[in-house]
């Protein structure tokens, strides 16, 4: 049994995940392919809105990434940012990017310095720099 | 900027490529396939992806407008520029801009209709653009 354990812990446990909060399905599964071909070791899931991320976090994802604006398809969804405060009083210790075109110095601002978040413009480097970012976050 | 592993670094091109250009192509797969390190099934899954969203999404847009709802129609532009922006369909990426525009300074829904039209003719172009390209992904 403690071999077993043993196992357990170092494979199943230490199997690193990546959320990916985003309701362009588009734009999401782009990301998702791409950092699945640059960290094939980590399994990482999309999420197209806050409520649904939210009931995964017992997953215990290494890297959350959000965008800030998920309303397209449901008009009641959280913010990015609304999100991230929940996702921060439940799990303090994830790591999180805020991915957005959002150009709202408030909410940038907000995201970074009261809840610890990395933010990632969403232009044509930001594939680039999330991967990056997970580098430095998964190390 | 930053290095990565990957070695190389694909950029969103602000306009297609002069091989786009000459074969008078809308769109310009060129950075969808440098992203996804050219593999097949990966770039085939976005493109099919594409082709089955975006109709719904214009849909969405054109109800919007329909209802002057100009905060859904601003929404709804702004994540079709994402979309557009990775099939390299850029020539549209100005009439969202203007779409997401419309409402914000002055409500203006008959020139929201006239982007709508110039956006649901170059999408229906683009879509039968791609049902072709598909085939060298299969």
């Amino acid at each position: 049994m403690n071999a077993f354990t043993d196992f357990f812990k170092k494979t199943i446990l230490a199997r690193k995940i990546i959320f990916i909060v985003e309701d362009n399905e588009i734009y999401a599964k782009s990301l998702q392919g791409y950092l699945t071909i640059r960290f094939p070791e980590i399994d990482i899931k999309l999420f197209p809105d806050g409520e649904s991320c939210l009931k995964e976090l017992g997953e215990n994802p290494k890297v959350i990434i959000m965008d800030h604006l998920l309303n397209t398809k449901n008009s009641d969804a959280a913010t990015g940012l609304s999100t991230i405060k929940k996702i921060r009083a439940i799990n303090p210790d994830a790591s999180l990017i805020l991915l957005s075109s959002q150009k709202e110095f408030e909410v940038v601002s907000k995201a970074i310095s009261k809840y610890g978040c990395t933010y990632v413009q969403k232009d044509d480097l930001a594939f680039q720099n999330v991967e990056q970012l997970i580098n430095v976050f998964t190390s | 900027m930053v290095n990565t592993n990957s070695g190389k670094r694909a950029r969103l091109p602000k306009t297609a490529t002069k091989e786009i250009q000459e074969q008078k192509k809308l769109c310009d797969m060129s950075y969808l396939a440098e992203t996804l390190s050219g593999k097949k099934p990966l770039i085939k899954e976005i493109m099919d992806d594409f082709l089955a969203l975006m109709p719904v999404e214009l849909t969405m847009l054109n109800n919007a407008i329909a209802i002057s709802d100009y905060a859904k129609i601003k929404s709804i532009a702004h994540k079709m520029r994402s979309s557009v922006s990775l099939m390299g369909i850029y020539v549209l990426e100005p009439v969202l801009i203007d779409l997401e525009n419309t409402g914000t300074t002055a409500p203006d829904i008959e020139k929201a209709t006239q982007l709508y039209d110039e956006l649901d003719k170059t999408c229906k172009l683009a879509f039968k653009e791609i049902e072709s390209e598909k085939q060298n992904y299969s």
